[in-house]
């Protein structure tokens, strides 16, 4: 019986070891930041009124600048 | 001889410039009718997606499995701005390349938060999340 003990307890160990599961996870995501992009952009006020003469069933001039934008247009 | 060079100067000259005005006019006017009767199409691809504003000043479509008429559609509102562009650059005396970019402008300020247009990488963004 002495015989059989060790034998077993080591399979009966084993089985218990192979009933377990592992899973690794690993995060690859990169966080960048991107920060705000500041864009200049020069209006040619010639070419937008002659782009609101012919397109104006888009929207016109006033839906695209605002009064103070166009203001300071028109004093460039 | 001079009284032919007269007689050019002051009947045939002023005839060939009115008829290259109103040439030029009958263009312009069928180039906006044309992209007036269009616009709903334009406008309801935009709103569903497929259409945008691109960088060059031109549409593009959004979407590589758009329908063939909407790319049609694309194809087509890019030959009128394109004539549209040379017309005003000649009339303002400004480089089609600049009407091109004024006319981004222009399309970027109209367009509706959910619209797609083009950040300056040339990237798909819709106009409420562009920076």
């Amino acid at each position: 019986m002495r015989h059989f003990l060790w034998p077993v307890v080591s399979v009966m160990v084993l089985a218990l070891a192979a009933c377990t599961q592992h899973t690794v996870t690993a995060d690859t995501t990169h966080r960048v930041e991107i920060a705000p992009i500041h864009v200049t952009v020069d209006i040619n006020l010639k070419v937008q009124r002659a782009l609101d003469d012919a397109l104006s069933f888009q929207g016109n001039l006033e839906d695209i600048f605002t009064e103070d934008e166009l203001k300071m247009l028109e004093k460039q | 001889m001079k009284k032919k060079t007269i007689f050019v100067v002051t009947f045939i000259l002023p005839l060939l410039l009115l008829w290259t005005g109103v040439a030029v006019s009958q263009d312009r006017n069928a180039v906006v009718d044309s992209m007036k009767q269009r616009y709903p199409a334009l406008l309801e691809a935009k709103n569903n997606g497929l259409v945008g504003e691109a960088w060059t000043g031109l549409v593009n479509i959004v979407k590589p499995d758009a329908p063939a008429r909407v790319k049609s559609l694309v194809n087509a509102e890019n030959n009128d701005r394109r004539t549209l562009f040379q017309i005003i650059a000649k009339e303002t005396g400004t480089p089609i390349t600049e009407v091109a970019v004024q006319n981004r402008i222009r399309q970027y300020r109209l367009a509706s938060g959910h619209h797609f247009v083009q950040d300056k990488n040339r990237n798909w963004v819709k106009k409420n999340q562009l920076q």
